[in-house]
């Protein structure tokens, strides 16, 4: 040892050291949880003035317990949990398992929340959770967490879904609160406009829909269709599983020019889930009485994970074109981080802590 | 000498606090040390502690080095094993993926070839139909009859799809619901119960109708029977007045009158005595019916609306769960809490994807700034 190390002062037995370690601990208090359907997403913010995301995909697969597949999912570093005598594999390593072994994944989230029926399921989300969000920096951190809106085409329960995340994130030391997961995209991307505009949130499991006016939300809803609805009927058409089908919609279509009939089928479906959310949209905003007026010309933002596929914003500008929208509207864009709008959107909601 | 594992001691014996709570204790720099060379200090003082002890002779302490030496070789060929096979491993997912790789291209081979045979055969038709245009139209109409059948085959396997989709959904709604079940028994029982009593009460509103339609129907034929005597009484009446040669008795005028005045006050008084189902239009059974099935009407909506709340209760049951008893989240949450923590998981030991994005601080400025500004 070197003497180097030792500056300052003296040191005698009350002296406190500190132990440097390589796990960092962030100062700044709040996080942001996204709890979607088809991805769980964490975001805090990071010492050098970023914003770090943990995410994992809200899925499992069974597997068969054997000393043999333990090993191996060990020594691949594979996460599971031993559950009822079964290996449950987490995440996206269950997502891409279960696309090699030609199977479909448990999900234990549908139309944007937790369905009663997969309590089950419970530990394992909150092994996911508490992976992804860790332990509060000091209890009673703020942590806001997305929940959807009441859907207009499904008989949903946020009531449960809200209480039980609720009750989950208190246990795990947070104080938790729950927001709108448009609302969050309004948060995290119409900073420039004041927060005043449209936030959309095109999930795995349905769009959520949020009207702001600095800050302030007007309308709220959602449709229980997303990325999983366009899984499901391309797979139907197709004859084909649908995590196999979500795996080809993922994998980098241009919905704009389809190159064949696989892509054609995907392309319909999302012209077909833009045209309905905007038809929605449009409707709302003209039936709707506690609808502000807007001064000036208003922006739409999309965010969440059934954008990142290539030509969506053409797309939906071009279905925007074809209707006739009941208000002026400046710009039409995607969020630049798509997958972390939502997280992030809490994030700024716990950061300001209202 | 036995294991001595200093960084594990160090992470149990020390506490981390936050910069925050030092500041608050005064604390205005802290002193840094990396917990190797805390170990590498340790480590160095026990081995000299040992030698000037003389506890274990010169010989006793090579022995022991000798043996470490051989542990940690044999650790050290375990290691090259493990990685041996996780690189077999690797190379086999390899050479799985080009497999897939080849079939896939092969796939796509195979379909260029269909597509090249396709457009060969489109080619010969269209040659075909320069020589012979009326075969042509043969082949042309059998090939669409062909493309007919096809879609009507496509049709009928996307329709199946749709009612297997329908199938799977009313499946799923069934498990919720038995899963539900429970909980709504008793709420069913009462709903039950109110529907048998709201069926006894039908029951005996419709005797009590029956009744009542009777009644009218035979108070309407008498109506009916008087009106036709008013009817030809008053013909006579006309008859008689316009024939004055016949210099009917007046007495005779006023009679009828009288008899006409009578049967009115009959009419009316049957109608009167015939209460509420009548009371309001002449042509009694019209209304009777119309009673009937208003009646029936009401019936119908309360037993319907006390199914569609049953069957709702049925789709919600977590709502009933949630509103209801809210004592049942926590368990719920609790046990989800108790599970996972006794649950044997590597999750530990494995990392989650970790997205870099850009900061927030002008969001918050601006919302400051909004606050602030009203
Ligand atoms: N590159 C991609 N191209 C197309 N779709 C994608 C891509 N990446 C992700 N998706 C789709 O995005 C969806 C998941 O998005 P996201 O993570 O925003 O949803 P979520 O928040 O989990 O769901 P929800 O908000 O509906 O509860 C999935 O349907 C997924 O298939
Ligand atoms: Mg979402």
């Amino acid at each position: 040892m070197t003497h180097d190390d030792f500056e300052g002062d003296k040191v005698d037995a009350s002296t406190e050291f500190c132990i440097e370690s390589s796990t960092e601990t962030s100062k700044l208090l709040g996080k942001g949880l996204d709890i979607g359907t088809a991805n769980i997403a964490a975001a805090i913010q990071t010492d050098d003035g970023g914003v770090a995301v943990s995410v994992e995909r809200n899925a499992f697969l069974d597997i068969k317990a054997d000393v043999y597949s333990k090993n191996m999912l060990t020594k691949l570093k594979v996460p599971y949990v031993v559950h009822n005598g079964n290996l449950v594999v987490l995440g996206q390593a269950a997502f891409e398992l279960a696309n090699i072994f030609s199977r479909e994944t448990r999900r234990p989230m549908c139309d944007g929340l937790i369905s009663p029926s997969d309590t089950d399921a419970l530990p394992m989300i909150k092994l996911i959770i508490q992976k992804c969000l860790g332990d509060p920096v000091e209890p009673g951190e703020n942590c806001y967490f997305s929940v959807p809106a009441e859907s207009l085409d499904a008989d949903n329960n946020v009531v449960y879904h809200q209480g039980l995340f609720e009750g989950l994130l208190r246990k795990m030391g947070y104080n938790a609160k729950a927001i709108n997961e448009a609302h969050a995209v309004v948060f995290s991307e119409l900073a420039d406009s004041d927060f005043t505009g449209i936030g959309l949130s095109f999930g795995g499991g349905m769009v959520n829909a949020c009207v702001s006016y600095k800050t302030i939300p007007a309308l709220s809803f959602s449709v229980a269709r997303g990325g999983d609805w366009i899984d499901k009927n391309v797979a139907q058409v197709l004859g084909i599983k649908r995590s196999k089908a979500t795996h080809i919609k993922e994998q980098g279509v241009d919905i704009r020019d389809p190159k064949n009939r696989e892509e054609e089928a995907v392309a319909i479906y999302y012209r077909n889930l833009i045209h309905y959310l905007m038809e929605n949209l449009a409707m709302r905003f003209a039936a709707g009485q506690d609808m502000p007026t807007f001064p000036d010309p208003i922006d739409i933002v999309c965010s969440g994970g059934t954008t990142m596929v290539k030509g969506f914003i053409e797309v939906f500008q071009d279905e925007f074109a074809k209707i006739d929208f009941p208000i002026p509207v400046r710009r039409i864009f995607r969020a630049e981080e798509a997958l972390n709008s939502v997280a992030k959107g809490c994030l700024v909601a716990a950061a300001i802590g209202e | 000498m036995e294991n001595l594992d200093v960084l594990a001691s160090l992470e149990a014996k020390s506490r981390t606090t936050t910069v925050e709570a030092l500041a608050k204790r005064g604390k205005k720099s802290v002193r840094v040390i990396r917990a190797a060379d805390v170990a590498l200090m340790v480590q160095e003082a026990v081995e000299r502690a040992i030698e000037i002890s003389g506890l274990i002779s010169p010989e006793a302490i090579e022995e022991v080095k000798a043996q470490a030496n051989i542990e940690f070789d044999r650790l050290k060929t375990e290691r090259a094993e493990e990685q041996r096979r996780i690189d077999e491993i690797e190379s086999r997912s390899v050479e799985l993926e080009s497999t897939i790789e080849q079939q896939a291209h092969q796939l796509q081979q195979r379909t260029s070839e269909l597509e090249e045979a396709r457009h060969r055969l489109a080619q010969a038709l269209a040659k075909q139909s320069e020589i012979d245009p009326e075969e042509v139209e043969g082949l042309r109409q059998e090939n669409a009859q062909l493309q007919d059948a096809r879609t009507e085959l496509e049709q009928e396997i996307t329709a199946m799809r749709e009612q297997l989709g329908l199938f799977e959904t009313q499946a799923l709604e069934l498990r919720i619901q038995s899963e539900a079940f429970e909980e709504l028994r008793a709420e069913h029982r009462l709903q039950l119960g109110r529907l048998e009593q709201s069926e006894v009460e039908r029951a005996g509103l419709a005797d009590k109708l029956e009744a009542a339609e009777h009644a009218s129907a035979a108070l309407n034929t008498r109506v009916e029977q008087l009106s036709t005597q008013v009817a030809s009484l008053q013909t006579e009446l006309a008859t008689a007045k316009a024939q004055p040669a016949a210099a009917p008795a007046p007495a005779a005028d006023s009679t009828q009158a009288l008899l006409m005045m009578r049967l009115m006050d009959e009419i009316h008084a049957l109608k009167q005595g015939h209460g509420a189902p009548v009371a309001q239009a002449a042509p009694a059974p019209v209304a009777a019916a119309a009673d009937t099935s208003s009646l029936e009407d009401k019936l119908a909506k309360i037993v319907g609306s006390l199914d569609q709340k049953i069957e709702k209760m049925g789709k919600k049951m977590g709502v009933s769960s949630a509103v209801d008893t809210e004592v049942d989240f926590k368990s719920l949450v609790n046990r989800a809490v108790d599970d996972s923590q006794s649950l044997e998981s590597n999750i530990d030991n494995v990392e989650v994807e970790k997205r870099a994005g850009a900061g927030i601080a002008a969001n918050l400025a601006r919302i400051k700034k909004l606050k602030g500004g009203g």
